[in-house]
């Protein structure tokens, strides 16, 4: 009894979690569904679509409009055989059939008796072109891996990768056999790139900026506020505007290309915030827990990597989930410093999508980025437990 | 690199551009397609000499890096095209694409620009004229009309070429479906005005008008609108209003915006009125006339609408189930100018042999037709005739573009200061209700300030 | 604040050199990536479009028999940026920005971190809430096409407009209905995209609530809601204070959703873009640079407040 009571009492509460985080996932589950779909459905119907059984289309205005004459298979009458192919290939759109029925048959007798409407019309072509085999496309699968093919070896192409190599056409640069996966267009090398991109500059901005912080919040220095304020001053200087002062440096000396270059790039852009995080973290730790380290003859150096950098593991690691993540899905800063030649995920994303084409690509290209970061989340989640200060806080 | 080794190339470099002025204009059979024995550093005597060096321009072997505003499958084309000329003279070509235009100013200002740049438009020549390398001594502009010519112009210096252009001023439709109906292709104002009506009275909607095109949004209608004026008032109307030297408050400018309302924020003309123009993208829009039954019978876009509309409908044959017939003109004073854009190139590195050659392969008489034959676009160049197109609808749209009265460029390609993004959202702002009289007072401000820079 | 003052922390005791030894690597790193550009840009702001000359030289020339066109000097390039018509929408959609994102991330972003600490899936719920943050803007602009997109008649692909003409009701063009609703759409893509963030921060500082000191309350009879306003809520404030700090910040630069988005409606623009269409459009530095300035002047006061809390967090430690 207690335990319904207290299942009942906490409903509401799974309820609007529950009911939030349905709100937040159907966005991306829409683009999941749709990353599945073979691309001509995308434009055609809502992701929803693909969920609900494909109605066998036209079959009901056939039998009301030509079933009677044409028999139910369509072989009713032999020169006018509805099921061969021949005879329906010719009819690529409805509205030449409708130009047909409108034509009185040799007798004189109209071909129908009611014009069906132009959509029926329509129906009923499909439906011909199924049983006559002339189109296989209305049976194309609902679900298809071809755009998560195309994105990993980067063909951006009008059929799909798989297609092409069927058909024995493939472009030049893809042979077919899996070595598309290593092609510089392909998503395998640039989520190399991305990685020896983002480690790099997740590590070094967290690690300058728990020096600084502790600094900021631990030592006594002058201008210690004046910086403080001018940090957080410098958090909205726009990376836009700084492109070109540094790229003009980066071209003489020669860091343009080069991941030093972004490293250092992602670097000096993370830092504000992060030390203006980790200080404000650090900055909260309970005093006693120092003066004591202190007392027991503990240097500043001791403190900051025994008391600090433990303490504050909850904050570095969330601070180190969005360093990454901003780096992870940077485009701008990849774009103007590594350049094509080495190639970062957002970087290829943005090049399979050509001016008119390449939307279903990004859909795939999306959920395929998408992957580590998400591991990184679940990974660091654990550094989010209760009770890291429990047994150390005054009072 | 020593010294000498740049005097060598330096003498190779003219020798190749002399060969290139002179030679005859070659046919593709009799372009060679073994490598070169001659490597660079030969001695100068032998390595004028072959005629392997003519078909690689004066330039074997290196790398030339590359941005322009090609990705995706047109990446792939525009690489495949070059492929045969950078495989014989082992050139290897570094290409990045893309659109953001932050790219190529931070490149190009912050000294290290590529050795060729393709600009999204002939309007930003002005701007980067300073870093770039006159071409007038480099490729052989003989092959291109003045206007070409001048269109790549910065006070009176070619900076620019053009490989590929399109041309703008066509309306797609289904020929069955116009059968059927027993619709005729419109030839005059006039008849396309009584057949929209016929396609009201039957029931039907007659244009599919989208724009939408993410932040560029607006485009497609400052074409429409590009096109109205032409044919109220004259390629060169619109050349003096290219040049600010007309003002946007012209009542003739006002005209075309409303002549182009009245279809494109119509409910009865326009598929989803206004609302429907702006939220549906330009590709989205080309579909309508082509589905069954179709949701409209006329779509306004430029000659690469023929590639998107092939990949929707898989099914449907170019030239017979989609094709294109000109804008009509609206008087016979004016008749049917064609509208056309193209991408511009420019050259930042004249010390890189090999990206001079590649440029003078771009536009020269052979690179136009590996261009024609790709079906991919159109070549400006004089050279290349309707009959080197292999896809028929790129042949009809040269063979329009030759036939047509006048050829005027995207006017707002070519506005300087950034105004083209004023005026896509002046459009976008007039389809949503705004007054169009202080939208056109506004873009005169807007136009003054670009205009006096 | 007279008490506060000159109550330095006895643990504050070093060297002279060892707090430069601790800032140095991120001091000199700063000075370079983003001192070096903000002072560059202070400079631009006062110089003409290719920075050649003062920005007095671009004021218009009185014209004969009219009234003498507004010139602010050497200060030409910001009377451009804090008058212009295009730039006056841009404030008012910044702020609109502002008060709908910023409460809007961070209210959720707590709600969320508080009730999911009651629950065993945790993990999972949060993953759920975090997932947009691992989505690029290009790819979060796919995903909101599918919900937004807007079809005049005929089945309707956007997810919202097939909810409301199943409905019965006629679809709305969502991203081009001014002036609300666009920018309120995208609004929301913003917060759907940022409510991970502030969750995250939150539920590290939660986590670092001794248990024992809500339990302690619980058995002494407060409810949840005296708990979360009382005790909750006092605890981790300095924490909310930076996480509402972060996403001012955040939200006065935000320019990727509307860039991507916006289909270059007018009337979305906001004023990272408008200076992003300056500098790379328009190839106006100096407005553009006026603008950047004008973006963190606006962030002083932000910056003010928090000296304030670090003052008073220091003294109460």
């Amino acid at each position: 009894m207690n335990k319904l009571q207290s299942i009942l009492r906490r409903l509401p509460l799974h309820l609007v979690i529950i009911f939030l985080c349905i709100i937040w996932i159907t966005p991306t589950v829409g683009l999941l569904v749709a990353s599945v779909r073979p691309r001509q459905d995308v434009a055609e119907s809502g992701w929803w679509m693909a969920f609900v059984p494909r109605r066998a289309v036209g079959q009901e205005e056939y039998r009301q409009y030509c079933a009677s004459c044409h028999g139910k298979d369509g072989t009713a009458i032999a020169e006018a055989d509805l099921s061969a192919a021949a005879n329906i290939e010719q009819y690529r759109r409805s509205i030449a059939l409708t130009a047909v029925l409108r034509r009185p048959l040799r007798d004189g007798s109209p071909h129908v008796e009611e014009m069906p409407d132009p959509q029926q019309m329509a129906d009923i072509l499909t439906y011909l072109r199924q049983l006559s085999g002339v189109e296989t496309a209305a049976t194309r699968p609902r679900f298809t891996i071809s755009n998560y093919v195309d994105a990993m070896v980067g063909y951006a192409g009008r059929e799909s990768y798989i297609e092409s190599c069927v058909n024995g056409d493939p472009a030049a640069d893809n042979a077919c056999i899996g070595t598309g996966l290593t092609s510089e267009r392909g998503m395998a090398k640039a989520f190399v790139n991305s990685l020896w991109v983002a480690i790099p500059s997740t590590i070094l901005p967290i690690l300058f900026a728990s020096f600084a912080a502790y600094a900021f919040s631990w030592l006594e220095f002058r201008g210690r506020q004046l910086m403080f304020v001018i940090l957080v001053a410098l958090q909205i200087v726009p990376l836009q505007m700084t492109l070109i002062p540094i790229y003009r440096i980066y071209a003489k000396v020669g860091l343009t290309g080069t991941f030093l270059g972004v490293w250092l790039f992602h670097t000096g852009f993370g830092l504000p915030y992060a030390i203006y995080l980790t200080r404000n973290f650090l900055g909260s730790l309970p005093k006693d827990l120092f003066e004591s380290a202190y007392l027991d003859g503990a240097s500043h150096w001791t403190a900051f990597y025994k008391l600090a950098i433990p303490l504050s593991t909850p904050a570095l690691a969330s601070l180190a989930i969005f360093q990454f993540l901003w780096v992870w899905n940077d485009l701008l800063v990849a774009l103007v410093f590594l350049g094509g030649q080495t190639p970062v995920l957002t970087w290829q994303i943005s090049n399979l999508v050509g001016r008119f084409t390449g939307m279903h690509l990004l859909t795939a290209a999306a959920f395929i980025s998408m992957i580590l970061p998400m591991i990184v989340f679940f990974a660091m989640q654990r550094f989010f437990v209760r009770g890291l200060l429990a047994g150390s806080v005054k009072g | 690199m020593s010294r000498m080794r740049w005097i060598l190339i330096a003498i190779l470099v003219v020798a190749g551009m002399l060969l290139a002025a002179c030679k005859p204009a070659p046919t593709p059979t009799a372009a060679p397609t073994e490598k070169p024995t001659a490597p660079p550093e030969a001695p100068t005597e032998e390595a004028t000499a072959p005629s392997e060096a003519a078909g690689c321009m004066g330039g074997e072997g290196g790398t030339v890096s590359m941005i322009g505003v090609w990705s995706g499958d047109e990446e792939g084309t525009f690489k495949s095209i070059l492929q045969p000329f950078l495989d014989r003279c082992d050139i290897t070509l570094e290409y990045e694409g893309t659109r953001d235009l932050a790219v190529y100013s931070t490149r190009i200002e912050g000294g290290n620009p590529p050795d060729i740049v393709g600009l999204p438009n002939p309007g930003l020549l002005a701007q980067f004229k300073d870093y770039m390398v006159p071409l007038d001594d480099i490729i052989d502009l003989s092959q291109y009309s003045p206007a070409w010519q001048s269109l790549g112009s910065v006070d009176g210096t070619v900076y620019g070429a053009f490989f590929k252009a399109d041309t703008k001023s066509l309306v797609w439709y289904s020929p069955p479906v116009f059968e059927a109906m027993g619709y005729s292709v419109p030839t005059t104002w006039d008849e396309m005005t009584s057949l929209m009506d016929q396609i009201v009275a039957d029931g039907g909607v007659p244009w599919s008008c989208g724009i939408g095109s993410g932040d560029a949004t607006g485009w497609v209608a400052t074409d429409w609108i590009q096109d109205i004026l032409l044919r109220t008032q004259g390629a060169d109307f619109v050349e003096r209003w290219a040049r600010h030297e007309v003002p946007w408050t012209d009542p003739a400018i006002k005209e075309a915006f409303q002549t182009y309302y009245d279809i494109c924020a119509s409910d009865t003309y326009a598929l989803g009125g206004a609302q429907g123009t702006l939220n549906t993208s330009f590709q989205e829009s080309l579909y309508p006339p082509f589905q069954d039954p179709p949701q409209a019978y006329m779509v306004r876009q430029a000659s690469f609408a023929g590639g998107i509309i092939g990949e929707q409908f898989p099914d449907l044959v170019a030239g017979e189930d989609y094709t294109f017939f000109m804008f009509p003109a609206f008087n016979d004073e004016y008749g049917a100018p064609m509208q056309g854009g193209a991408d511009v190139m420019a050259l930042f590195n004249a010390d890189n042999p090999a990206a001079v050659a590649l440029l003078n392969y771009m536009f020269s008489a052979e690179g136009g037709r590996a261009l024609a034959a790709s079906g991919w676009g159109l070549s400006p160049n004089n050279n290349v005739t309707a009959d080197d197109y292999t896809s028929p609808l790129q042949g009809r749209a040269a063979a329009l573009m030759n036939e047509a009265p006048a050829f005027s460029f995207d006017a707002d390609d070519r506005f300087p200061g950034g105004l083209n993004v004023d005026y896509w959202q002046a459009v976008v702002d007039y389809l949503n209700g705004g007054d169009l009289d202080t939208i056109l007072e506004r873009m005169e401000a807007k136009a003054n300030e670009a205009y006096s820079k | 604040m007279a008490k506060i003052k000159g109550q330095t922390p006895a643990i504050m005791k070093q060297a002279k050199y060892a707090p430069w030894l601790y800032l140095a690597p991120a001091l000199l790193i700063m000075l370079f990536f983003v001192v070096y550009p903000t002072l560059n840009t202070v400079y631009l702001s006062f110089k003409n479009a290719d920075s050649t000359q003062s920005a007095a030289t671009t004021c218009q020339q009185p014209q004969p028999g009219e009234p003498e066109p507004p010139c602010w000097g050497i200060f030409e390039n910001y009377r451009h940026a804090l008058t212009d018509e295009t730039m006056l929408l841009a404030f008012r959609n910044n702020l609109l920005w502002i008060i709908l994102m910023v409460t809007g991330t961070t209210g959720l972003g707590l709600l969320i971190a508080v009730l999911v600490d009651r629950v065993k899936y945790e993990p999972l719920a949060k993953a759920v809430i975090f997932m947009p943050m691992a989505i690029s803007f290009v790819g979060a602009g796919v995903i909101w096409e599918y919900v937004y997109h807007y079809q005049a008649q005929g089945d309707q692909i956007g997810l919202l407009n097939a909810i409301v003409t199943a409905l019965g009701f006629a679809p709305v063009p969502w991203l081009t209905t001014g002036p609300w609703i666009n920018n309120i759409a995208l609004i929301i893509v913003g917060v759907w995209m940022w409510t991970g963030f502030c969750m995250t921060i939150l539920s590290a500082a939660l986590k670092s609530v001794p248990a024992e000191l809500l339990e302690a309350a619980r058995v002494d009879g407060a409810s949840e809601w005296v708990v979360f306003w009382k005790i909750l809520v006092p605890i981790i404030s300095p924490t909310i204070a930076v996480v509402l700090t972060t996403m001012t910040v955040n939200v006065l630069k935000i320019f990727d959703i509307v860039y991507v988005m916006g289909k270059g409606q007018p009337d979305t623009q906001v004023i990272a873009t408008r200076m992003y269409i300056e500098q790379f459009n328009k190839f106006n530095s100096g407005v553009s640079s006026a603008i950047a300035v004008i973006l963190i002047l606006a962030v002083l006061p932000i910056g003010y407040i928090n000296i304030r809390r670090f003052r008073i967090q220091e003294a109460m430690r």
